[in-house]
């Protein structure tokens, strides 16, 4: 009788059902097909519980404060700057799209909020001067996931929540992986930019690099405010979210200045994105505690003692599984699907967590920009108007170096572990 | 055909009504925690309500946008395409759709309201009911009725969006 | 089939919360009573534990006291500072100045009943980051987490200030100095891996560290008398083991210093001088004064 449940799943999936209504029917097939009928009942109160939940609340905290910073112009300075600084290199517009990513990234936590406001900006501007829409889009798409590596990062936020460890150390130790994605990035758009013949910025169209910076400084100042503001303490990341909003808005106001259409609006999208990823939570929530019910994590612990797997076998394991479901499922849902029921194993065996969480989000991230799920690929292609499967083409180069990087991320687990060491936020040797 | 119209007003018009609440909500929740730290730091003893509103606002928030999100049909979803389909296969597939999603929502909605031998007081809106927020001293049913709320507007919008199928012709494809 | 849902990992030296979970367990298994522990955090957190009990979906939970508490108040007499002076008074007050049976009349109407209350280690004293506390005006400026209002109230009178954190926060919070402090049974610290942060600990016994066994009373009340025996059996026994427990844990003190952390002893006048300025908590509101009154009365004042 269970096998109802994927059938339903796929054909509900197939029908044009939004994913956390088809996940949700899925699980109350699944709890009436095994004979768990009767523990329907704890839905509404799991549906409250996995909401309520303060760590959560930097999730829509920093998807307002990016709204914000995209509506007061706080991108576009950004955008200025990266071009006074790499715009007149071959494929300038290319290397702006990321070092725009890595400014995006100390203010906003999230890859889906770059991603979209990067296709809006700047996909048509590298249009209009000559690049392909599909490159132009899958190096956004791409590049968003520096937002979520580098501190602040709605995602550490989560992982922090889920296995209880700091998430200072976890922002301090995701600085430098995030610049070395960044330069691998560099190193390909360089690649495509000498084999394609991408242009450069004519010296009238790069901005003059001094005045910019000067203009951008106070845009410059929010990651400082918002990550300094962790790292000493003035304010827990959940906080320093909700210090970002504030901050995002005064620096707007310096800008183009925010109209009350602008708030409003930048209110209602973060109101319905966080709808959205909170749906799909309740949904996945449904479907573990008929896992629990059923003693789903004790059979994977057996499973892993059974294949006797050592703690680089099962990290690599542990890798392939979040690679794919990063690929199916949002970020935030395969966190808290497989954090719980694998991450104990792998910390049991000796690995940092610190260390694992910033393994297992660049995992994730990967995911975003993977097909068939892949949450910065749907908004890239919605955004930027080209047809999801030829975006999902383009960026396949992209994808397969940033697999490398997470091997070397792997690999040396100090890549991520030095800062927060010298920070003393992790202990041993 | 009259049901019909009625339904897609209402649906309509209760979707404006969340949005404004979401909107709300979002801004409440944002400024509770924002005076959280300030308050720390001005006052050096920030009040004990702050952390537990911002949450439930965020639960308001959340639950209201999903609302809104399956109402505008933004939600993640593999297929999007589908929904324009029209004809009789087009029918089918919406039946299905609305099939599915009421499989997920009506249980919610039941055990939100009745819990054991069909008791009102002991769902879990009549649960809460008794129970006091940990800071705030009024009762968690004005948190948790946020729950239900969401999901008969969900409900009232599939049922609106089954009767646009069947009596409006196609609507441009979804971005 | 009983389902036990735990609170803590299921260690038998560090928790005594687990002692009383896993002997009832045990106890019921021998009975011929089939019964199954579910790991921490599997079935749900704690208010959805509460709620899957007070349904009759789960017979048998080990919860937080303040989780009752939401229902009805008269189990916050057990978070009166200086109210107790050992686990054998709280047990008499329980057991024998029928306040559990006190307890369960509020409670019960709501599906859900106090089967058992646990220790979880000596009294609660007071951690730090700063600098050693001694005496009451070692608080002043000292920021500590607070659970709730209460505690508040406690630290304010105390001369110190609180700021609510949430429990997931509360690393973060003490690392970075948002919270410099919080009141815990000493085994708090090393179980969660604080003692990286967590430099001063003053053993000043404020409370006792209790957590509560809640069962579902549509489970309880629906069993045949002779198994509703084997139950109130089971759970005795695992009361003495979780007691018998406790006072085998005086080696957490030597662990503390090895993780580093300096213990402060109190001398009787700064412990007279910590219950005397506690003293405002009793009228914050935390409990009635009908109820305290009962309290009094069930402990023989
Ligand atoms: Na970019
Ligand atoms: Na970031």
């Amino acid at each position: 009788m269970i096998w109802l449940a994927p059938a339903a799943g796929i054909a509900l999936l197939v029908s044009g059902l939004a994913l956390a209504y088809v996940v949700g029917a899925a699980s109350v097939v699944a709890y009436l097909a095994s004979g768990n009928g009767r523990y329907l009942a704890v839905l509404p109160q799991q549906i409250f519980s996995r909401i309520d939940v303060f760590a959560l609340m930097a999730m829509p905290l920093f998807i307002l404060s990016g709204e914000i910073m995209n509506r007061g112009g706080v991108t576009r300075a950004l955008i200025r700057l990266s071009m006074a600084i790499v715009g007149r290199l071959p494929g300038g517009l290319g290397h702006v799209n990321i070092m725009t990513s890595v400014f995006f990234a100390g203010i906003s936590g999230s890859a889906v909020a770059d991603a979209a406001a990067l296709s809006n900006t700047l996909v048509p501007s590298m249009r209009e001067q000559g690049y392909t829409n599909s490159y132009a889009s899958a190096i956004t798409a791409a590049s968003s996931i520096i937002g979520p590596i580098i501190p602040p990062s709605i995602i550490l936020i989560f992982y922090g929540a889920l296995m209880s460890t700091s998430v200072t150390a976890l922002f301090l130790a995701g600085i430098v992986p995030g610049l070395l994605l960044a330069c691998a990035l560099f190193a390909v758009n360089a690649f495509y930019a000498w084999r394609d013949d991408h242009p450069r910025l004519t010296r009238e169209e790069a901005p003059p690099l001094v005045a910019t910076f000067w203009q951008t400084a106070p845009a410059l100042l929010l990651p400082l405010i918002i990550v300094g503001g962790i790292v000493f303490g003035l304010a827990t990341p959940t906080e320093a979210a909700a210090v970002a909003v504030f901050a995002a808005l005064g620096v707007g106001a310096l800008y183009d200045g925010l109209s009350r259409k602008d708030i409003l609006e930048g209110l209602r999208r973060t109101a319905v994105l966080s709808g959205s990823i909170f749906m799909l939570i309740t949904a996945v929530a449904a479907l573990g505690h008929l896992g629990a019910l059923e003693r789903l994590p004790e059979a994977i612990a057996a499973l892993v003692a059974e294949l006797g797997l050592g703690p680089i076998q099962y990290l690599i394991v542990l890798n392939v599984v979040f690679l794919l479901a990063g690929m199916v499922l949002d970020v935030p849902v395969a966190l808290a699907l497989l954090v719980p029921l694998l991450a104990p194993v792998a910390l049991a065996q000796g690995a940092d967590p610190v260390h694992l969480g910033i393994v297992l989000s660049f995992n994730l991230c990967i995911g975003l920009i993977s097909p068939p799920l892949g949450g910065c690929l749907l908004v890239v292609s919605a955004v930027a108007r080209i047809d999801y499967w030829e975006l999902a083409r383009a960026i396949v180069p992209f994808v397969i170096v940033e697999i490398v990087v997470l091997g070397l991320l792997v690999a040396f687990p100090e890549i991520s572990l030095a800062l927060p060491r010298a920070f003393g936020f992790v202990g041993g040797g | 055909m009259r049901a019909a119209a009625f339904l897609i007003r209402l649906s309509a018009g209760l979707n404006r009504i969340a949005l404004w609440g979401a909107v709300l909500a979002v801004a409440v929740m944002a400024f509770s925690a924002g005076y959280q730290v300030v308050a720390r730091y001005v006052f050096d003893a920030p009040p004990v309500w702050t952390e537990e509103l911002a949450r439930r606002a965020m639960v308001w928030a959340g639950m209201l946008g999903a609302s809104v999100a399956f109402h505008e049909r933004s939600d993640p979803n593999l297929f999007p395409h589908m929904v324009s389909v029209r004809g009789s296969r087009g029918a089918a597939l919406a039946l299905l759709r609305a099939a599915g999603a009421a499989v997920f929502v009506l249980p919610v909605l039941y055990y939100s309201l009745l819990g054991p031998s069909f008791s009102l007081a002991r769902g879990f809106i009549g649960r809460t009911l008794e129970r006091k927020a940990e800071m705030m001293g009024i009762s968690m049913a004005w948190f948790t009725a946020a729950i239900p709320v969401a999901f008969t507007l969900i409900l009232i919008h599939l049922l609106a969006q089954l009767a646009r199928h069947f009596t409006q012709p196609p609507e441009s494809t979804p971005a | 089939q009983v389902k036990v849902a735990l609170d803590s990992p299921p260690d038998l030296q560090g928790s005594g919360s687990y002692v009383w979970a896993h002997t009832f367990v045990e106890e019921l298994k021998k009975a011929g009573i089939e019964a199954e522990e579910y790991q921490r955090g599997a079935l749900g957190g704690d208010d959805e534990l509460f709620d899957q009990v007070s349904q009759g979906l789960l017979e048998v939970s080990m919860s937080p006291l303040g989780i009752v508490g939401s229902l009805d108040n008269t189990i916050y007499g057990l978070r009166l500072p200086y109210f107790f002076q050992d686990m054998g008074e709280v047990d008499k007050a329980l057991y024998e100045g029928g306040m559990l049976e006190k307890i369960n009349e509020g409670t019960t109407s709501h599906g859900v009943r106090v089967l058992a209350v646990n220790t979880v280690g000596q009294g609660s004293g007071i951690f730090n980051t700063k600098k050693p506390v001694e005496k009451v005006a070692d608080m002043q400026g000292l920021r500590m987490r607070a659970l709730d209002e209460s505690q508040i109230d406690l630290f304010e009178a105390w001369g110190a200030s609180g700021t609510i954190v949430s429990w997931a926060e509360v690393p973060n919070a003490l690392q970075t100095g948002v919270a410099e402090g919080y009141l815990n049974p000493p085994i708090v610290p090393l179980l969660f891996g604080h003692t990286d942060f967590i430099k001063f600990f003053t053993d000043a016994e404020i409370t006792p560290s209790l957590r509560i066994t809640i069962v579902s009373e549509d489970w309880y009340q629906g069993l045949s008398d002779e198994d509703r025996a084997k139950v109130d059996a089971a759970a005795e026994a695992a009361n003495k083991a979780n007691r018998d427990w406790l006072a085998s844990q005086d080696s957490v003190y030597g662990k503390l210093k090895e993780a580093g952390v300096q213990i402060s002893e109190l001398g009787d006048d700064a412990r007279a001088a910590f219950r005397e300025a506690s003293q405002p908590v009793y009228d914050s509101g935390l409990v009635t004064p009908e109820q305290l009154a009962a309290w009094k009365t069930a402990k023989g004042e």
